[in-house]
């Protein structure tokens, strides 16, 4: 029950950060990563039953008809992203006190990024797929509102509603890839759909499912052609960037994948789609990344190649690549985080992100220094670190792959790719000569560098003692193929032929840093033209949705509400007459006597109504409604509806009330319409009610379902103890419908109270012009 | 709107016996024609009634609580007779019935709390219509 | 018997109709209220008709006899009543801020 609780905490915690914020503005940050350090401390808690095999499960049933309840299901994967998100998590907010100290907003920033995480959380403990996918919305929604936390200004705006976009319209084919998992398997528990592998990956539908899950992976971890979001998302704050960008959201698409390998791995589709997209993201991220001049553009596309290194590597399956993607995702969390952070720390203090104006920066911050250092050589893939071993095995997985030439050559080349932009990123800024900008730098307090130095240092710990990293990475990999791994985890491999492949790379990666600067002068002057790019297809469907939907809504609605009425009508009759004449059949002759009393009644309602509609003045439509009203509870009544009746007489007095309250303001009648459109307007509506005659008819012989009211009758009185059935199936058998009834009336009484508020609001400047 | 002398002294007299009336109709529905929805409406006309009589100002005053007061705690009534469930480990909304046996036997269960609450926002809802309307 | 009240539901909708193509705003409220009244009978017929049996369960026996009358549109019409009522007020409240407002009773002006 206590993650559950947890998890609620943390929205607590969120709705809690804006008060917070204003009355603690220098401790309120730290009081708020509380929350995350004891979810990590709770995951800790977990962790050995996890880690012997036995995952954490709990439900709450929320919906059991429709099998959709809350439930948690932690494994060894849940809880390293778990962890990540959380300890990623603390470091962030602790640094953000110091990054966006007295910010106007900081509240609203702490709210978001509490709620962000807390929904992160709540995708990887899920242990339903459709809790799952709603928790995987709200990063979205939470993760549009960090990105565009500049919103004042319209660049950042514009990014957040692309990321938004794409990623939201990922989510929209997740879902439907979903639902259909869930209906060929007869489930939405996670733990079973993962036991019943062989039944998805057998069905005819597989194909579509798969598309459409990766649709929403791809989107979500920004893989080609989806990638451009994540550069763009870039004008978030720093510290958001590093977040979003190293531990969570971007990896929620990896999660998913490596979530469903069991389920959805293993076939030639998987194997195809995720090792070209995965591939092609990888080396294109790989390449581009050096040679942007924004310290967080570096390590933005940097990030697009490890995304696209992680999907390719589950793309190629088995032992060795889930292991790559286990120790692959625990060293870029390490490195990327902090980087980002260091490039915040740059920005704050020089006041740029040029790589072509930093350098030196070593002397005014050497702490900043030591962690680029640090997470640079980690992302280099320089031994000792963390970073080396998971470039061994990525290497490793690639030469043991199907095609160890292709994947070799793209492993390789990312390698050297990404070993630049972390020269780039993370030490070139520091060494040479000051530049002026260095030289203006102020230096930076620990809040700046305490938590980063931390997290890169980790990245040396667990390469010098891969000891503390192995069981969690063994666990990890048998959670994600979904049975028992083994396998060491060393730094040293001993001469294979990974590490002969490692020495090239490292090689040819020097190169490239020392020829880097003079191969961006050549690239910046080359004009690139040509192939449409993604984005701009982006931008112009985006345009063209607003052209598509300005004509038809110019086309389809006019301003008449009676012409757009006409319209309906007419549709409705042709659709609706057309069905009942394919029915068939006329209608069976009367069965039951009629009685004197019926007749009486059926005359009056139709007397009274005629009679409300020939009225001159409101007063007496109003007397004869009243009349309809009371012949309708009469009819109530004859028929055995007695609450019925009584509800009717009630509401027809309240009514009446009503009408004679607001009616007395209004001016009488006068005759608006000619002629020839009353007797147009008389045809149509005579149409319609022949029409609705035929319905009635029809609906007594038709019978597609057995109906429900004898369960109703049945279980009134053992089991809902209620011997009144209308009113026990109001508060008891359909009592989520009243719920949502008296919701509506609520929003009812909000809507009038608007409107003669606005009504007022609109009054008053009238009133001050006119004294 | 000015009303009669006549009316003023009837709303008075008949405004408690409605609103008691209400409470019958009310507590008495689920075994007899009844309920939350008709008790509400009952209570709400008769306060229509009084509005009537002695105007929007007197009605608010005489109903001393605002009306979304009464929005609020109904839906807020309903939606706790519903999630009072979960702590029973039942789904959502199942009802929960108890027997008192010092009271001869009386079932009271969440069903009738959830009617209450829908009692409460019926009269909320329809009195602030009223009000509003009325209000100038 | 269901002739006579499938004629009735007919006319019922047929004034309803009328009165909603109307220029007048306040003829539209007759209409909406109209409207809400053909519709529920039209709920309450098509569901059959039993004279005189409410579906209460009598003291002393457990479960309902067959003939009753259904207790399942009743209580959709139930709340439909209520809605409808909440629709009208909201309706009313819309018609005088057009009147007293603006000083338009008819739709064609509401357009501008």
């Amino acid at each position: 029950m206590s993650l559950p609780l947890l998890l609620l905490g943390g929205f607590v915690a969120s709705a809690l950060a804006p008060r917070l914020c204003k009355t603690l503005p220098r401790l309120g940050a730290l009081l708020l990563a509380i929350w995350p350090l004891a979810f990590a401390a709770h995951l800790f808690r977990l962790a050995p039953d996890i880690l012997a095999g036995k995952p954490f499960e709990h439900a709450i049933e929320w919906a059991p008809a429709l099998g959709i309840s809350l439930s948690f299901y932690v494994d060894e994967l849940s809880l390293l992203f778990g962890l990540m998100v959380s300890l990623v998590g603390v470091v962030v907010m602790v640094y953000a006190a110091s990054y966006l100290k007295g910010h106007a907003y900081l509240g609203r920033f702490y709210a978001m990024l509490l709620m962000f995480m807390t929904a992160m959380n709540a995708v990887v403990c899920s242990g339903n797929v459709i809790s799952l996918f709603i928790a995987w919305e709200l990063t979205g929604i939470s993760s549009y509102l960090l990105i565009g936390f500049k919103h004042d200004k319209e660049v950042p705006r514009a990014a957040a509603l692309q990321a938004l976009l794409i990623t939201t319209a990922g989510g929209l084919a997740l879902l439907a890839g979903l639902v259909m998992v869930g209906s060929i398997a007869g489930t939405y528990e996670l733990r079973e759909l993962l036991a019943n592998g062989d039944l998805i990956r057998n069905h005819d539908l597989y194909g579509w499912i798969l598309v459409l899950i990766l649709l929403g992976a791809f989107t979500k971890s920004a893989q080609f052609p989806f990638h451009f979001w994540l550069p763009r998302a870039m004008e978030a704050p720093t510290p958001i960037s590093a977040y979003l960008h190293s531990a969570t959201m971007v990896k929620l698409g990896v999660f998913l994948l490596a979530r469903f390998y069991p389920m959805l791995a293993g076939t030639p589709e998987w194997t195809a789609l995720l090792t070209f997209f995965g591939g092609v993201t990888m080396v294109m991220g790989a390449l581009r990344s050096p040679f942007q001049d924004d310290l967080k553009a570096v390590l933005a596309y940097s990030t697009l190649s490890v995304l696209g290194m992680l999907t390719f590597l589950l793309g190629l399956g088995g032992k060795v690549a889930l292991k790559a993607v286990v120790l692959v995702t625990i060293a870029h969390a390490l490195y990327k985080a902090p980087l980002f952070l260091v490039a915040g720390t740059v920005d704050h203090a020089t006041g740029t992100r040029s790589v072509r104006s930093l350098s030196g920066l070593r002397t005014k911050m050497p702490w900043t220094f030591a962690t680029g250092l640090i997470a640079g050589l980690s992302m280099l893939g320089a031994p000792p670190l963390l970073g080396f071993v998971a470039k061994e095995t990525l290497l490793d997985a690639s030469l043991a792959s199907a095609y160890p030439i292709p994947t070799t050559t793209a492993a390789a080349i990312t390698g050297i790719g990404l070993m630049a932009a972390a020269w780039v990123a993370g030490i070139k800024p520091f060494l040479g000569e000051p530049s002026t900008a260095a030289q203006r730098a102020h230096g930076v307090s620990p809040g700046f560098w305490l938590g980063p130095l931390l997290l890169a240092s980790l990245g040396l710990v667990f390469g010098l003692v891969t000891a503390l990293v192995a069981p969690w990475t063994l666990g990890a990999t048998a959670a994600i193929q979904g049975a028992p791994a083994a396998f060491k985890v060393a730094l040293w491999h001993g001469f294979t032929p990974a590490l002969a492949t490692s020495g090239i790379v490292l090689a040819l990666g020097t190169g490239l840093i020392a020829l880097r600067d003079l191969l961006k002068d050549r690239l910046d002057r080359i004009e690139w033209r040509g192939l449409p790019r993604p984005s701009t297809l982006y931008q112009q469907g985006y345009e063209a949705m607003f052209v598509v939907a300005r004509g038809l809504t110019d086309r389809t609605q006019s301003d008449s509400l009676r012409d757009n009425l006409s319209t309906i009508l007419f549709a409705f009759l042709l659709l609706g007459g057309y069905t009942l004449y394919r029915l068939g059949g006329l209608p069976s002759p009367p069965t039951v006597e009629l009685h004197w009393l019926e007749v009486g009644l059926g005359s009056i309602l139709l007397a009274a109504s005629f009679a409300a509609i020939r009225a001159r003045s409101m007063l007496n439509a109003a007397l004869m409604l009243g009349v309809v009203g009371f012949a309708m509870s009469a009819v109530f009544l004859v028929y055995g509806a007695v609450d019925l009746a009584i509800t009717q007489i009630v509401v027809d007095t309240l009514t009446v009330l009503l009408f004679v309250l607001v009616v007395h303001k209004l001016p009488r009648f006068a005759r608006l319409s000619t002629k020839k459109t009353m007797i147009r307007d008389a045809i149509l509506a005579s149409l319609a009610g022949i029409f609705m005659t035929f319905l009635v008819l029809k609906a007594h012989q038709v019978n597609v379902h057995e109906p429900i009211s004898g369960f109703f009758a049945e279980k009134a009185v053992p089991e809902a103890f209620g011997r009144n059935i209308v009113n026990v199936i109001l508060v008891d058998f359909r009592a989520l419908d009243t719920l949502g009834e008296i919701t509506v009336l609520m929003a009812g009484a909000l809507g009038v109270y608007l409107l003669v508020r606005s009504g007022e609001a609109k009054a008053k400047p009238r009133e001050v012009q006119g004294t | 709107m000015k009303a009669s002398y006549l009316l003023e002294i009837a709303t008075r007299r008949l405004t408690p016996l409605l609103l008691l009336f209400s409470l019958w109709a009310l507590l008495r529905g689920h075994n007899a024609p009844g309920g939350g929805f008709i008790g509400g409406l009952m209570a709400a006309s008769a306060f229509g009634f009084y509005s009537i009589s002695f105007g929007p100002t007197a009605t608010r005053a005489y109903l001393r609580v605002d009306p979304f007061m009464l929005i609020g705690t109904g839906v807020a009534t309903s939606l706790f007779s519903g999630l009072l469930a979960w702590f029973f480990g039942k789904p959502f909304l199942t009802g929960l019935w108890t027997k008192l046996d010092w009271a001869g036997g009386l079932k009271l269960g969440t069903p009738l709390l959830f009617d209450v609450g829908v009692y409460l926002t019926v009269i909320g809802v329809t009195v602030s219509l009223l009000l509003h309307l009325e209000e100038d | 018997m269901e002739w006579f009240w499938a004629i009735i539901v007919g006319a019922l909708f047929a004034t309803a109709i009328f009165q909603l193509l109307r220029r007048n705003l306040a003829k539209l409220a007759i209409g909406l209220i109209l409207l809400s009244n053909a519709a529920n009978l039209l709920i309450f017929s098509s569901a059959g008709l039993t004279r005189g049996k409410p579906p209460m369960v009598p003291e002393g026996v457990e479960t309902l006899a067959a003939g009753h009358a259904d207790p399942l549109p009743q209580a959709l019409i139930l709340t439909a009543i209520v809605i409808s009522f909440g629709v009208i007020a909201f309706f009313l409240a819309l018609l005088r801020l057009a009147s007293q407002r603006l000083g338009i009773t008819d739709l064609e002006e509401l357009k501008e």
